[in-house]
């Protein structure tokens, strides 16, 4: 009777059960990255590969795709360009205006950081894009939890974990992601969590503190990691904490995470 | 290629499982105890690659591929004219089985439980991009495994 219950395909079946079981909750951590970091230097010459190689073709079709609209967008630059050939001298004052704001908000200048370009070269694929893979390792000088950036200085996430020639970067997105932020209009500071890679949630705001919709949120460079004033988003919904205690915003980032190309990580 | 090149192409989350369909193809091709080292192994590559903690994905392949021998098992043989409806089945049943598996054991491994990493729009999406790819996947894998199959005669009778 047992005989034909317990047939070797359950055997197996259950054996291997038991065993990823015992790795998964009873294995401590850290103890399989020496196999997962000689595993990613011969992954790393592929990896690299094949993502350049899927942004090649992604570009491509997209510009197969963009032929059509080029005739009509084509005129509608023409418009847009006598327009802005207007807005440049009024931008020249808005120059003025925005570096002396940058003095009085003591907002960090793009240019004084150290920063290490890197090419992203993989991502989450299982869960909802919580990491990216970038081409930057210890061999660069990258360490675990630097912050990193994109082009204009909006930040996208910190340095997780580091192997020689790459380094996972855990997004803002990510529900293990926490960082010290602050309303760039209001002053009101609060801790930036991410929601399982669905966005962000501006949480544990005081009650006496001002937010509203369309502010500005940037980092308060509090805890030291993250440099103080790079850019992350947007207020959409203010809403209250579950126990009421704290004001909670809902974050709209600035960059698609997933059209990520080449990121950068400050280095100091 | 399902970490680096794929999600070049499709929205975060809902990245097909490559490596998922090639196991439920190779099981409904053979059967469980054919394939059930290359599983781990498949499954050991991917936790390797997406940082999850060893034995998540070789859990979830050997699961899905348990499930996918006793369903052809059942209905296969009693239905053979309707092979690709059911095909279809068991690709979808297989990737939200491994999608909840791989959801609930990383938030357990984590001490945490929320269900928005379970229900969310990757559920909807990932079967119907996962059944493309067994779609375009199942031909080519039946043809390699044949000249594999046929190599290894010749150099039985040499």
């Amino acid at each position: 009777m047992s005989n034909k219950y317990l047939s070797p395909k359950l055997i197996k079946f259950i054996a291997v059960s038991a065993v990823c079981f015992g790795l998964v909750f009873l294995n401590p951590k850290g103890i399989f990255n020496p196999v997962r970091l000689v595993f990613l230097e011969i992954a790393y010459p592929f990896q690299k590969t094949s993502y350049i190689l899927g942004q090649g073709i992604d570009e491509f079709f997209s510009f197969l795709n963009s032929i059509g609209l080029m005739r009509t967008e084509n005129k509608k630059l023409i418009r847009e360009n006598d327009l802005l050939t207007a807005e440049v001298v009024s931008l020249h004052e808005m120059k003025k205006e925005n570096e002396s704001l940058r003095e009085q908000f003591d907002l960090a200048p793009r240019n004084k950081f150290d920063l290490e370009p890197s090419f992203v070269i993989g991502q989450d694929s299982q869960n909802l894009g919580s990491w990216l893979i970038v081409d930057k390792g210890s061999a660069d000088g990258i360490k675990s939890g630097m912050a990193v950036i994109v082009s204009e200085g909006i930040l996208i996430g910190r340095v997780e974990e580091v192997y020689p020639d790459s380094a996972r970067v855990i997004l803002l997105t990510d529900s293990s992601s926490v960082i010290n932020a602050s309303d760039l209009e209001t002053g009101a500071k609060g801790l930036l969590r991410g929601t399982y890679g669905l966005g962000m949630i501006f949480d544990m705001v005081t009650q006496s503190d001002v937010l509203s919709e369309g502010d500005t949120i940037i980092t308060s460079g509090l805890g030291g990691e993250v440099p103080k004033g790079l850019l992350i988003g947007k207020i959409q919904e203010i809403k209250m904490s579950t126990d009421k205690l704290f004001q909670q915003a809902i974050i709209i980032p600035r960059v698609k995470y997933r059209k990520l190309d080449v990121v950068f990580v400050v280095k100091k | 290629m399902q970490t680096s090149f794929l999600p070049n192409f499709f929205s975060t989350g809902s990245v097909p499982d490559i490596a998922l369909i090639m196991i439920i193809i190779w099981t409904v091709k053979t059967d469980f105890n054919s394939i059930w080292v290359r599983a781990i192994f498949a499954g050991l590559m991917l936790d390797l690659v997406s940082f999850y903690p060893i034995g998540i994905n070789i859990f979830s392949f050997i699961t899905v591929s348990f499930m996918t021998n006793s369903l052809c098992k059942r209905f296969l043989v009693l239905q053979a004219g309707r092979r690709f409806f059911i095909f279809s089945i068991i690709i979808v049943i297989g990737t939200m089985l491994n999608h909840l598996i791989v959801a609930t054991l990383s938030d357990l491994q984590n001490f945490s439980w929320e269900r928005v990493t379970l229900f969310n729009g990757a559920l909807i999406y990932k079967p119907l991009y996962n059944l493309v790819i067994f779609a375009t996947l199942y031909w080519p894998l039946g043809k390699i495994d044949k000249i594999f199959v046929y190599k290894n005669k010749i150099t039985i009778k040499k």
